[in-house]
Formats: structure tokens, sequence, C-alpha cells
């Protein structure tokens, strides 16, 4: 009879861990999705009232007034160099303060290395595929933060689950 | 898992390919694929995140250069390899649909 209830309760108990197990296996991916889905709902609502936004101020400010605003935009390494050449820096305008923003979505790391590799772009490039290049950023953004922030989920989660087993 | 090998991955591997050993830079990566920039990015990140590819910050003095750092990519000596390979068995659009592309290129 002891027996019994001895393989009993290691029945019940072994039943209950494998039952945890996949609750946590269930809880942390559907964590991810949700990320994901959240990820991608906010950066379409974002990405819309930037572009938006980034629109009218490009039509609303006519030549030399929007070249001249714009020099704020940059930081300081880019001053020296950009005025008065054709560098694109100076082009992209609204759309680097857009850019900045959906950077801020990204996660850290990656968001830093983004904005880094289009700063430089952008200061090398010239004006009209700098043009091109910024819209392209822009299309693209949220393909970037969706996916980065996937890979830093996972990469938790793979974490997270590691522990657990130990 | 393997590599998904679309054209645009795989202009950037080619252009990589042409010197392993040489490093590009993103505007450089551009110039040779015809890619913009933001199409690139995320291609690269794969490429880095499976190991076929290293990338560094160039090392110079912004102020001084009057230009931000540039980073730059290279393949990987384990990615040479992989990416020759996928390269050698990826699909390649028919030769008729370059053609109608090309006329299509010329009417415009």
């Amino acid at each position: 009879v002891n027996a019994r209830r001895v393989a009993l309760a290691v029945a019940v108990v072994l039943a209950l861990g494998a039952g945890v197990g996949v609750l946590i296996t269930v809880a942390v991916s559907a964590a991810a999705e949700i990320m994901t889905v959240l990820a991608a709902v906010l950066t379409t609502v974002v990405f819309a009232a930037g572009v938006a936004q980034a629109s009218a101020a490009d039509k609303s400010m006519p030549g030399e007034g929007r070249r001249r605003s714009l020099h704020g935009l940059l930081s300081a390494v880019l001053h020296g160099g950009a005025q008065g050449q054709e560098t694109c820096v100076l082009a992209a305008g609204a759309g680097w303060r857009v850019m900045r923003a959906a950077a801020r979505l990204m996660p850290p790391s990656v968001g830093g290395r983004w904005l880094g590799e289009a700063e430089s772009f952008l200061a090398e490039a010239p004006a009209a595929l700098a043009r091109d290049a910024v819209r392209d950023y822009l299309a693209t953004a949220p393909l970037v933060i969706v996916i980065s922030w996937a890979a830093a989920i996972s990469r938790w989660s793979q974490l997270a689950i590691r522990k657990a087993v130990r | 898992m393997a590599m998904r090998m679309t054209l645009q991955t795989q202009l950037i591997v080619q252009a990589l390919l042409k010197d392993p050993a040489r490093e590009l830079y993103g505007l450089e990566l551009s110039q040779e694929t015809g890619l913009l920039p933001g199409t690139a990015y995320p291609i690269l990140m794969r490429l880095e995140n499976e190991g076929w590819v290293t990338a560094r910050w160039e090392d110079i003095d912004p102020s001084a250069e009057k230009r931000p750092a540039r980073r730059y990519y290279r393949l990987t000596a384990s990615g040479a390899t992989q990416a020759s390979a996928a390269i050698a068995g990826a699909r390649r659009p028919a030769g008729s649909a370059l053609r109608r592309l090309a006329a299509e290129g010329d009417q415009a």
C-alpha cells in the first residue's frame, strides 16, 4: 500500500512539474508574441503620426529656411563639415527627427547602432541619395523595431528557461 | 537554421564576397549593390547574428575628420564559405524574367 502511495505521490509531483513547465513555456511564448504585436501596433501608430508630421513640416518650410532650420538637428560633429556641401544630413530634416523617435522604440543597443549608421551614411551621401535613404530608413524602421525586439525577447526567454532548468 | 537567400541578401553577400578580406561601409555597400541603406541594414543585422559577417566601428576622431565614424562590414572565414555555398545553391530569377525587366527598363 505504501509503495503504491509513494508511486502515486511521485506521479502527481511529476505531473504537476510538467504542468508548471508547460505553463511557463506557454506564458513566455505568449508574452513574446504579445510584445511583438504591441511593437508592431505601436510602430504603426508612431509612424503614421511621424510621417504625417514630417511631410507637413517638409512642405511648410521652403528652401533656405528649411535648410537653416535643419542645422539645429545635427550633431555637433557634423556642423563643421556639412556646411556649404551638398551632403545630405541637411536634406534629412523632419525625417531625421522621426528616425530618432524610431530609434528610441528599438532596444537601446540596436537603436544607437542604427542611428549611428544612418548618421554616418547621411553625412557622406550626395543629397539626392540621402533623401531616398531617409525615406528608406523610415520605411524599414518598423521591421528593424519588430525583429530587434523579437530577437531580444527570444534571447531573454532562452536565458530565463535556462535559469529555471538549473 | 538555413539563411533565407532573398535577392537583396544575395546582392549584399556577393558584394562582400568580391574580396572577402575587404571591409565595406554603408555607402560603399549601397553603391555596390544598388540597395538603399535602410533595406540593407536588417539584412546585415541578420548576417551578423548568424555569424557570417563581422562589423566594427571605424576608430577615428569625428571632429578631426569632420564626419561620423563609419561602420565596416566584412565576411568571417566561415561566413565566406557558407555564403559561397548559399549563393551557388540560391534560386536565381529566370532568364526570361530578367529580359522582361531589362526591356521594361529600356522603355522607361
